[in-house]
């Protein structure tokens, strides 16, 4: 006769299919989730996989030397080293491979203590920015202003040679790299979401504001922040990874994808997986994150969903 | 407000915020770091005591009633002038044109820091000149062609690109270029490309023997067209061919999605409907009504990407061992050569922001209902 | 600029077109057999709730329906051809030459980073051979009026002679075309009753009130003098007297360039004031055609007898507001047979078995509704 489905369970299918189209118009993003996942798996499984220490000991009899029986590089200047080696070795005469495992942890780590720094900051000052405005607000603009106007790289070199050259300081080198465009985000969010009628409607009700602030225009505001927050983890790594390679790490020995690729810069031609493979490996997280930010975005953006 | 009331607001906010940041800049590094490290491009061996101890009053690090020099390096507090006031003596100082001594090896003997930077910046601005065309030759008709071809495979391709460009460590990148067009793609035992250098003399396509030039502006490409030796300006211009490609290749990616998908968002508006109904042909629909419309948010990431640019170089001129700013830039952190470092930033903001602030006006002139 | 028409007969005929959407709900058969035509010089209403398929039907003539929409049959006949047999290339001339649309929130279908003019003017620059006799010719008549005021000057005269020796199917150089094309244009935002309508060529849209915008999309339309215009509730987003305003001109502007006009509203006010035949549309289908004061006097299908019958009346004293019990249907799963059985007061048997088909109840006056044959 007439209207045969009940409305609530034509929505939820059609939401399905809405996820399903997504997925299938962007196979991408499912390979995103693999690389994000997957490399986010290895950091967590890396102390079981390779000795945590190995990276401190150092094999100069086996520098650069590549024995894989899978391929060779057409290169006769590449010595052979004395067992296999999946990847070769580095010019410390360490497992190439196993550095890399132990790499991975290391700079997920430090771009997500960078992220969610970063995220912090940009929530408090953001946020304050925007709820309370007049100077307060040209005030933090101004302040952001000025980080924004040097490139990221020679704000947290510049940052380093004062503060040396230790894990702590590159993070927080890097976090003051991307502050700014947190603050700024959260601040366009709030704006936003402050001259939407619900806002009047709890005011009038009594709602003080920083209640109002933080228990209900935050939350409604987080789905870019999410979105930005990803697609920077990939960004992150990059930038450390390109301020080990000029030289800004610790130690020499450190495993760090940069730091690693760095070693190998002089010997490219002659030993080139010594920077193929931790770049290539920088090249794989970071599409990882990218993609998974991009499809995230895709997904949580209200006007696509038509 | 009229157009120049929006541009001098502009403008003195620029100010402010180079201001802003030089005080950022001295208090990060000569508020953090001992005061040694300012005075180290001023000293010579030879000298005694006394003349170093005059030499630290007179850049302004020590106080005039210091004294002795050994009383200033244990840091004794009469000795040490405040940080705002050795401000104030470098931002006078600075503004008279007077940026200080650098411990960098410079042109001829001279060690200023403003020779030393500007004998070096030419180069980087070639290669940074050279990476902007790129990202905009490039950047601009694969967004319009992704937008217009939605979903298809110009479109994936295109996102393919841009995804790459922006998730690919440029070291990285510039290695694997130099492989393949130095080591694997050769003609007549020689690789296509240079493999490093600002002057090409050993590739394929190169020129054996360019001479020389007159140094006119700096960069190798316009003093070689300059002083009429075109085989120097083709071997300079090849010789950059991988590192702009490398060094644009982030920005390329980043400005591709902000096309794609600000075309992507004009296309679905009303007006571009009207228009097609219209009857105008779909080439003027496209490139008149809605690319005019979809450049205005894609402009503004502009400084954005100078900024990539400006950021990028440092990594790139180290890769393919060009002598530019960045290079050097490197010398001076090994060094604590502060005085370097501190111009490099300026300078770079200066142009950032001036990139900022042009692209604000030229927007204000596009968009007509931002001036009102 | 008109195509192959017969004086007296139909400019546009729809026949049993159906159009799909695909969506992720599911496929939305939003026009289930349109019939409909429109008369030579006459204005056509089309009354229907939102969401029965006026705006479907409107952009399917036009050729600009959204990507996941999909023209499953019928046929669209414009000057003696079927618009969805033709290429693309021959659609757009159709939309340059043939047929106009006018939208109906100006604010959003104006480009806000183009001045008014030159939106006007891109339209004659698309296609210079077409339009050189309709510039030269308003030339022409500028030219007699100073003429007739005074005497010409020599380069007026030289002028004069100059286009009037022009031949057939030439196209003017683009220098002059664009002069004479500015002052055409010019003279349009004129006829519109825009004030001042060369300080308006200039201006942009966010300038202008809602009804001078609408004025000139209609200007735009106006510039082509198409056989067809296709009004899409163009008067919703105006205040009411602003709405007398446009619809006068309308009507106005109809007898001047001799055209017909689709006028498509939910308004019925509106369809009383302005309409010679009226066609009311619900869920997909045209139910009921006929001439205004026919439909007013005798509503044969019990859709618009709802409607009529829902309009409040103020010497009413008592009584409940009436409507019509029910709600639109969702067109993914549309009802059976006739698609307003389940809201019908008058519905038996015959109605969910089958649609009803068109029958002529009274002379001029037709239904589709099994309650008058079928």
């Amino acid at each position: 006769m007439s209207e045969i489905v009940p409305p609530a369970e034509a929505r939820r299918s059609a939401d399905l299919r809405f996820a399903l189209h997504l997925f299938r118009e962007n196979p991408l993003v499912l390979a995103g989730l693999v690389l994000s996942v997957g490399s986010i798996a290895v950091a967590l499984l890396s102390p079981f996989l390779v000795d945590p220490t190995s990276w401190q000991i150092t094999h100069p009899i086996l520098k650069n030397c590549w024995n894989n029986p899978l391929f060779g590089w057409g290169n006769a200047n590449i010595q052979a080293c004395p067992s296999p080696y999946a990847l070769g070795t580095d010019s410390f005469g360490r497992n190439l491979l196993q550095m890399i495992v132990l790499a991975i942890p290391v700079d997920l780590q430090i771009a997500l203590e960078v992220v969610l720094s970063a995220v912090t900051i940009g929530i408090v000052f953001g946020a304050t920015a925007s709820y309370a405005g007049g100077i307060a607000d040209e005030v933090i603009l101004r302040v952001t202003d000025i980080f924004l106007a040097v490139p990221g790289i020679l704000l947290a070199i510049v940052f380093m040679v004062v503060f040396g050259r230790t894990i702590p300081v590159l993070t927080g080198a890097v976090v003051l790299i991307w502050w700014p465009t947190y603050v700024r985000l959260v601040r366009s969010q709030v704006l936003s979401e402050k001259e939407k009628p619900y806002v009047e409607s709890l005011r009038s009700i009594g709602a003080g504001r920083l209640r109002l602030l933080f228990r209900h225009i935050v939350p409604n505001s987080i789905y870019p922040l999410l979105v930005q927050a990803t697609l920077d983890i990939g960004s992150v790594i990059l930038t450390v990874s390109a301020l080990t390679f000029i030289g800004l790490s610790p130690s020499p020995l450190l495993p760090e994808l940069g730091n690693l690729a760095s070693l190998g810069s002089q010997y490219f031609f002659t030993a080139p997986w010594l920077i193929i493979f931790p770049g290539l490996t920088i090249l794989l997280i970071s599409l990882g994150f990218n993609l998974l930010g991009d499809g995230l975005r895709d997904i949580l953006d209200p006007r696509l969903r038509r | 407000m009229k157009l120049y009331e929006y541009a001098i607001r502009r403008i003195l906010l620029m100010g402010l915020v180079l201001f802003g940041l030089s005080l950022l800049m001295f208090y990060l590094t000569r508020g953090f770091l001992p005061p040694s490290f300012a005075l180290a491009p001023y000293i010579t061996p030879r000298m005694n005591e006394a003349e170093k101890l005059a030499l630290a009053q007179s850049i302004g690090v020590a106080t005039q009633s210091c004294p002795s020099f050994t009383a200033f390096s244990s840091f004794q507090p009469s000795c040490l002038v405040p940080v705002w006031a050795q401000y104030t003596g470098w931002l006078s100082n600075v503004l008279k044109g007077n940026w200080g001594l650098t411990l960098l090896p410079g042109i001829a003997g001279s060690q200023t820091t403003l020779s030393v930077f500007f004998s070096r910046f030419p180069f980087t601005a070639q290669l940074a000149v050279m990476g902007a065309i790129l990202t905009i030759a490039i950047g601009i008709p694969l967004g319009i062609v992704s937008a217009t071809h939605n979903n298809k495979l110009p479109d994936h391709i295109s996102r393919i690109i841009s995804l790459g460009g922006y998730s690919i460590p440029q070291f990285w990148f510039g290695y694997v270029l130099l492989i393949i067009f130095v080591l694997y793609v050769r003609i007549g035992g020689l690789g296509l490309l240079p493999g490093s250098g600002p002057l090409a003399t050993n590739c394929a396509i190169c020129f054996a023997n360019p001479g020389s030039v007159r140094a006119v502006t700096g960069a190798p490409i316009f003093d070689g067209i300059v002083s009429g030796n075109l085989h120097y300006a083709w071997d300079s211009f090849v010789a950059m061919i991988l590192p702009a490609v490398t060094l644009s290749i982030t920005s390329i990616g980043a400005l591709t999605r902000i096309v794609r998908s600000s075309m992507l968002e004009v296309l679905r508006q009303d007006y571009i409907l009207l228009a097609r109904s219209k009857g105008l042909q779909e080439r003027v629909v496209i490139y008149r009504h809605a690319l005019r419309n979809a450049l205005l948010p894609a402009v503004t990431v502009a400084g954005l990407l100078t900024a990539f640019l400006f950021g990028g170089v440092v990594v790139i001129e180290i890769v393919f061992d060009l002598p530019g700013v960045g290079y050097t830039s490197l010398q001076a952190v090994n060094v604590f050569d502060i005085n370097f470092i501190e111009l490099y930033v300026l300078v770079t903001a200066l142009i950032i922001v001036v990139t900022n602030l042009a692209v604000d006006i030229i927007y204000a002139k596009l968009d007509p209902r931002i001036r009102y | 600029m008109k195509g192959t028409q017969e004086s007296g007969q139909d400019i546009l005929t729809v026949k049993d077109l159906r159009v799909n959407f695909y969506t992720f709900a599911g496929q939305v058969k939003a026009l289930d057999g349109v019939n409909l035509s429109v008369k030579r010089g006459e204005v056509l209403g089309l009354v229907g709730e939102s969401g029965s398929g006026k705006s479907v039907t409107a952009l399917s003539i036009e050729g600009l329906l959204p990507q996941n929409a999909e023209v499953v049959g019928g046929q669209i006949i414009l000057g003696g051809k079927d618009l969805l047999a033709e290429k693309r290339g021959e659609i757009r001339t159709a939309r340059l030459r043939e047929m106009a649309m006018v939208f109906q929130d100006p604010l959003t279908y104006l480009n806000p980073v183009l001045t008014v003019g030159s939106q006007i003017l891109e339209i004659l620059e698309t296609d210079r051979r077409v339009f050189t006799p309709v510039v030269v010719a308003a030339r022409l008549e500028d030219l007699e009026k100073a003429g007739r005021k005074g005497s010409l000057t020599e380069e007026q005269a030289r002028e004069k002679g100059r286009l009037e020796a022009i031949p057939p199917q030439h196209a003017l150089g683009k220098r002059e075309f664009s002069r004479l094309a500015k002052a055409y244009s010019v003279a349009i935002l004129g006829k519109v009753r825009l004030p001042e309508p060369e300080r308006m060529f200039k201006m942009y849209p966010f300038e202008l009130s809602g009804g001078m915008r609408q004025r000139t999309m209609i200007a735009m339309a106006l510039v082509r003098r198409p056989a067809l215009l296709i009004a899409d509730e163009i008067t919703t987003a105006l205040d009411v007297t602003v709405q007398a305003q446009i619809l006068k001109l309308l009507t106005e502007l109809k007898t001047q360039i001799d055209t017909s006009i689709l006028l498509i509203t939910h308004d019925l006010a509106v369809v009383a004031e302005v309409c010679d035949r009226v066609a009311v549309m619900y869920a997909g289908n045209i139910v009921e055609v006929a001439e205004v004061n026919e439909l007013f006097k005798n509503p044969l299908h019990p859709y618009t007898q709802g409607l009529l019958a829902a309009i409040p009346r103020p010497d009413a004293v008592r009584g409940e507001l009436s409507s019509i019990k029910g709600s639109v249907p969702n067109l993914i799963y549309p009802p059976s047979g006739c698609r307003f059985h389940p809201r019908c007061p008058s519905a038996f048997e015959k109605c969910p078995l089958s649609k009803p088909p068109l029958v002529e109840a009274r002379p001029g006056h037709f239904v589709e509704c099994f309650l008058y044959g079928g």
